[in-house]
């Protein structure tokens, strides 16, 4: 499937007036000679959630660092709706984009509040950006813990915090970078709900195949830091395509609740 | 798409909050901590063999400073005597605050730009490299003014070596920040020590000492202006760009992702923060334990956010190093202990007990 044609079959109807759409064209990046992200397209439509799929390095993480501009790719243009977002100032930069990663940590002693306020950074400093802090926390059901030591909190908690500071930035575009890692299933499932509630056009790599499916109105799966397959979770989940990314067999069952695609699988057969 | 989220409708937060109560109780820290470098300028003055009361002091104060108008004098002192206060002991405490207040900026940012809990500039050899560039300096007998610049250059390469040493694709590993930091240190204060005993013809070991582990004898008004001058600049400096540092708590990524240009801010602020160091151990030399532990302490009272701690570390280094020297200068009088002797007897069971309460590093 070509880029073109990536854009035009999934793109909503709704998402021509929405604005924000993200599009990445022809990123490519490399390290010490070696292509890590090679040519890759993508475009995320407006208001909604696309998830990056694939197997250890290839190219999940580089791909959103690229669109998030903190490393430059070697080509390749990102546009956020229309805007250039590698031309930007970083600064202007992190007011439409944020980024929520695996497991960041601090050493120095932070309140949940004050973790939540560093998404202010990058705007200028306004009476009401404990107001929008604590609205954020209220998003992400944390709103009890704002005075609570960062350090006592758990994975689950820290990464709803994470997330409110992302919100609290007020972007346009979210990037996260496998943020349901080291969690366990009730916070996937919350943080993964959050996440599509804010209604924030997302980019997000995920290692979980089933709440990709289950969150996610589009897939894009890459290889060898190449686009191998995008579309709907429906379209993208498919034994062919697990198989020959993944090098495992499964069998796509549709959710007794939502008609989503749940997979199961199996070693491949000889 | 079958999602049927349903649209967000975030509840108001309505329980009322109490605004501000952090800023207020950093407000208070901030008044009292003021309020006891004042005060512990007025009674160190006091302490030392020649007994000369609190009012006497601030009366000879008025007079050097033409308050006599206000009340505040004229000095009931003999020449001899008002000599003390305002040529001996009054430089060499303000001195101090001075040098202290500067080791704990250095501190405080230092352990916020490294992400290291053990940084300071002790540790990471900044004030041994200054140490070298001052008394090179001293050795050619290039005058007053020489020094400081020197101290700058000497902490400025200390540290390009050290975080040289410490890079490694482009991350500062903490561990391997506190060896490269130590091995620069032991270097430089090896060849301090050997510069001195090549050169010196007198006691050379005294000087040695006064230079490794600090010494604020002699300190003189030109020695307060300059390290005054420094913290004020610098510091105002480094507390404008207090968001920024900020920005850092969770890392270089999360840093960038928030708009800091990294590099550029990393290299900026640790410049200011070696030309400070060098104005500091340019009067006094180096001093250990002051730039690692008033940071941590003062964190532990208002958090992280460098708004509050900057101005807050720079009053407790204040007081804290005002004192310690009292204590060198006092306690085997009229022999004096290096001043860092004494902040390594105070700064180490407070560090540990600090490491034991939280877990600073990891």
């Amino acid at each position: 499937m070509t880029a073109e044609s990536t854009i035009v079959t999934t793109r909503p109807a709704t998402a021509q007036a929405a604005g924000d759409d993200l599009v990445a064209s022809g990123v490519s990046w490399s390290v010490d000679g070696a292509l890590i992200v090679d040519g890759v397209d993508v475009s995320v439509p407006a208001g909604t959630v696309t998830g990056l799929l694939g197997p250890n390095g290839s190219g999940k993480s580089s791909l959103l660092r690229a669109v998030a501009g903190t490393t430059r790719p070697d080509t390749g243009v990102v546009t956020l709706d229309g805007q250039d977002l590698l031309a930007m100032r970083r600064r202007e930069r992190a007011r439409q984009v944020a980024v929520v990663e695996q497991e960041s940590t601090a050493d120095v002693p932070l309140t949940v509040l004050d973790v939540v306020l560093l998404g202010r950074t990058p705007h200028r400093p306004a009476p009401d950006d404990e107001q929008r802090a604590l609205e954020a926390l209220e998003t992400v059901g944390m709103s009890e813990l704002a005075d609570r030591d960062w350090h006592t909190l758990s994975g689950g908690e820290r990464q709803r915090v994470h997330l409110a500071r992302a919100v609290t930035q007020q972007p346009r575009l979210l990037l996260l970078d496998e943020p349901t890692n080291h969690l366990d299933i009730h916070f996937q499932l919350t943080l993964l709900k959050f996440v599509r509630d804010l209604r924030v056009t997302t980019l997000a790599a995920l290692h979980d195949l089933n709440l990709a499916a289950a969150y996610c109105d589009q897939l894009v799966v890459l290889a060898g830091g190449r686009v191998v397959a995008s579309g709907t979770p429906e379209e993208v989940l498919v034994p062919d395509v697990v198989r020959a990314v993944f090098g495992v067999d499964c069998d796509v069952h549709p959710h007794p609740r939502t008609g989503r695609p749940v997979l199961t699988f199996s070693p491949l057969q000889g | 798409m079958t999602s049927t989220a349903p649209p967000l409708s975030p509840p108001r937060p309505q329980r009322p909050r109490p605004r501000g109560r952090r800023g207020a109780a950093s407000a208070a820290w901030i008044a009292t901590m003021a309020a006891l470098v004042v005060v512990s300028v007025t009674v160190t003055v006091t302490i030392g063999p020649a007994d000369i009361g609190a009012l006497d002091v601030w009366r000879s104060i008025g007079t050097h400073l033409g308050l006599e108008r206000l009340g505040i004098g004229p000095s009931p002192l003999s020449t001899l005597r008002d000599g003390i206060v305002w040529e001996l002991r009054l430089p060499r405490v303000l001195a101090a605050g001075a040098v202290g207040a500067a080791l704990a900026i250095c501190g405080a940012v230092m352990q916020t730009l490294t992400r290291n809990p053990l940084a300071d500039p002790y540790l990471l050899g900044l004030s041994s490299g200054a140490s070298v560039g001052a008394v090179a300096v001293l050795v050619l007998g290039v005058g007053q003014l020489g020094l400081p610049v020197a101290a700058f250059a000497g902490a400025l390469l200390a540290l390009m070596i050290t975080l040289a040493l410490a890079n490694r694709r482009g991350e500062l590993a903490p561990t391997r920040t506190v060896l490269a930091g130590l091995a620069v240190s032991y270097l430089c204060s090896a060849a301090t020590s050997f510069v001195i005993f090549w050169s010196a013809t007198g006691d050379s070991y005294r000087e040695i000492l006064s230079w490794l582990l600090g010494s604020l004898s002699g300190a003189s008004w030109a020695d307060v202006v300059i390290v005054s001058v420094a913290v004020v600049v610098v510091g105002g400096v480094l507390l404008s760009r207090a968001r920024t540092l900020d920005a850092f708590a969770f890392g270089d990524g999360t840093a960038a992702t928030l708009g800091v240009d990294v590099n550029a801010t990393r290299w900026t602020l640790l410049t200011l923060v070696a030309l400070l160091t060098g104005a500091a151990v340019a009067v006094s030399g180096a001093i250990g334990f002051v730039g690692l532990m008033v940071p941590h302490a003062v964190r532990l009272v208002t958090g992280s956010g460098h708004r509050r701690v900057l101005p807050l570390a720079t009053l407790t280094g204040a007081v804290f190093l005002i004192w310690a020297d009292t204590l060198a200068r006092t306690i085997f009088d009229p022999r004096e202990l290096p001043v860092g002797v004494v902040t390594a007897f105070l700064g180490a069971p407070a560090f540990a007990f600090l490491l034991r309460r939280r877990k600073v590093g990891r």
